[in-house]
């Protein structure tokens, strides 16, 4: 688990939530794998509150399947206006490496320094 | 003597007629700021040096013909990246983060000569009704001090409402524009998505964020709008669609404009104080030649709901950025590449955003996807269809900003998260829609607290709003009404 990308951890996630009368709980094996995706620590003494919590936040968002809806706005559709487009593929001015370097937490010159990823 | 309630035409007259200097100008709300920002906390930084700087250049060019908005001190949402200053988003992960470059507004801004007095308290990463999720602390409402000021741009619409500034910048991802507008009495819009470049706005839920202003009057609004707004390339969801005319058109007469009045707006969950001062408002609408029409926005409810999916999903989308690498905060205690990810955002991110990353990353898992984040976006389709419909009979739609007046503050976070997620009842389902809308002062509780009534346009119709705004302004003394707390900064 440790050693998967957080990509792959995306893909391969099978949250077995239990529905109990059609309404969906969290249990708190998977409060901790949503930890592991979301890459936040979160201690055993913090999983009870936040199931409490997170199970209040689903309870409350249920309600959008509490409707069924019209066919004609079944749609996922995006606004019109909203079309993707592309920039021109040029060269524009962009901060020099130095700057960017200095900008993290850790670097030695021009270089971010982070703890061995690969022994 | 320099007002600090003046408009941005009254300012800008004072300097042309050399009443005042840039530099006195600008001493004089630096000075403002902070004196009030010990009680009010609504600045993170004030920039006193570069402010004073850019004031005393305008004095020296006060010669030279200028951009009609030169020498105007305003503040930006500390969401906006300004070059090399600090720029937090209310969070300990961006403590002291000094950005590379200038967010598209502030660098527009700059070349229009306007001067930055500092960058303002928000709740962390614009997630919050109160400002009470900011790790710089809570702040407070100039009209009582035990309440908040709403949020997320809380100290934007805070520093607009005791004079701290002529207006301010500020982000509207469901309601943080206009709510805190509202709860300060004082004027706020909420552009058309895509209308004003979001380059360098710390992204939190991209598909509903959306660039706008705090300021005294839809007429300041006006003049944000006219020099602030427009097709940005560096924004892909800028839209080249012509701006409007939006100072000469404020002028225009509203009678046979057709105002629409959603009975979902004005329901049991509405404060009966908020409505009451809404029906005399509707009442000058009349007078004013408008035709009240009736209307149904029927999912109103449906629409919390679905901003309460698609607002974390997209959120922890954007908020992965923030692992203690490139930039921001990084945790002291980690042996290897995952636990600074995990320790990092743990001790970086609070507690109501570390909770809405978490929720989305569920509403986007594999299994719950169409359940959730899908479903949701079908409901804003039908919430879209609703405003369509809706806008076929009328020109722009009047209701409430908020269901209630300010809340007061806590000092503990509430342990039932939605407790306060039906607070932005009426602004959510606007940016769902992506449209305009504009929260402006309607009148007082018995409590003096300020009461906000909203109005929503057509997508890209902001001139329309801010016309109805200025008209309804120039019939009504509300947005005046000062707090008095802002008299004891004079001087």
């Amino acid at each position: 688990m440790e050693k998967e990308t957080l990509n792959q951890l995306n893909y391969n996630i099978n949250i077995n939530t239990t529905i109990k009368g059609n309404k969906v709980t969290i249990t708190k094996k998977e409060i901790l794998k949503l930890g592991e995706l979301a890459k936040i620590r979160i201690s055993e003494s913090e999983v009870e509150e936040l199931q409490k919590q997170l199970n209040k936040i689903l309870r409350f968002v249920d309600k959008i399947n509490d409707h069924s809806l019209k066919e004609k706005d079944d749609t996922l559709a995006v606004n019109s206006f909203h079309k993707g487009r592309l920039r021109p593929d040029e060269i524009t001015d962009h901060p020099d490496g130095l700057s960017v370097s200095k900008n993290s937490p850790h670097n030695s010159e021009s270089l971010i320094t982070v703890p061995l990823v690969i022994e | 003597m320099i007002n600090p309630t003046s408009s941005i035409s009254e300012i800008k007259r004072n300097l042309d007629a050399r009443s005042y200097s840039h530099t006195e100008l600008t001493e004089f709300f630096l000075n403002r700021i902070e004196k009030a920002n010990k009680k009010l906390n609504c600045f993170i930084t004030i920039s006193r040096e570069s402010a004073l700087k850019e004031a005393a250049i305008a004095d020296s060019k006060s010669n030279r013909a200028s951009s009609p908005f030169s020498g105007i001190p305003y503040a930006n949402k500390d969401i906006f990246c300004t070059n090399q200053i600090r720029t937090t988003c209310g969070s300990r992960m961006l403590e002291n983060f000094l950005p590379l470059y200038d967010a598209e507004i502030v660098r527009c801004a700059k070349s229009l000569g306007l001067i930055m007095l500092g960058k303002t308290n928000m709740d962390e990463f614009a997630m919050g009704s109160t400002n009470e999720t900011s790790f710089f602390g809570a702040v407070k409402n100039p009209w009582d001090l035990t309440k908040v000021p709403g949020g997320s741009s809380g100290g934007s619409a805070v520093a607009v409402a005791a004079g701290l500034t002529p207006f301010a910048t500020g982000s509207d991802t469901g309601g943080s524009i206009r709510q805190p507008a509202a709860l300060c009495g004082v004027t706020g819009l909420k552009p058309t998505y895509g209308r004003i470049s979001r380059f360098g706005m710390i992204a939190f839920a991209s598909s509903l964020d959306q660039a706008g202003f705090i300021t005294r009057t839809a007429e300041d609004c006006a003049f944000c709008m006219e020099f602030l707004s427009g097709f940005d390339i560096k924004d892909s969801t800028s839209i080249d669609i012509t701006k409007g005319d939006y100072i000469s058109e404020l002028d225009t007469k509203l009678r046979g404009k057709k105002v629409g009045i959603p009975k979902e707006y004005f329901d049991r969950n509405l404060d009966p104080e908020i409505g009451q001062c809404l029906d005399e408002a509707k009442d000058i609408f009349s007078r004013l030649g408008c035709k009240l029409v009736d209307i149904e926005l029927t999912s109103t409810e449906m629409a919390v709901a679905s901003y309460y999916i698609i607002a974390p999903a997209e959120c922890s989308s954007n908020l992965a950025r923030f692992d203690g690498v490139k930039y921001g905060f990084r945790s002291k205690y980690s042996n290897d590449l995952d636990s600074l990810y995990k320790n990092t955002r743990d001790e970086g991110f609070g507690t109501e955003v570390k909770r809405r990353i978490l929720i989305g990353t569920y509403a986007l898992s594999s299994g719950y996807y169409d359940k959730y984040y899908e479903q949701a976006q079908r409901v804003r389709s039908v919430i879209r269809n609703d405003f369509k419909e809706a806008f076929k009979k009328v020109d722009v739609i009047l209701g409430p900003t908020t269901p209630s007046t300010a809340f007061p503050l806590k000092n503990v976070a509430p342990s039932d998260p939605t407790e306060l997620y039906s607070s932005d009842l009426y602004t959510i389902p606007v940016n769902l829609a992506g449209l305009p809308a504009i929260s402006i002062p309607a009148g007082f509780t018995r409590k003096k607290l300020p009461i906000g009534m909203q109005l929503i346009g057509q997508a890209f119709n902001e001139h329309v709003v801010l016309n109805v705004a200025h008209q309804f302004q120039l019939h009504s003394e509300w947005h005046r009404i000062t707090p008095k707390f802002s008299e004891s900064f004079d001087g």
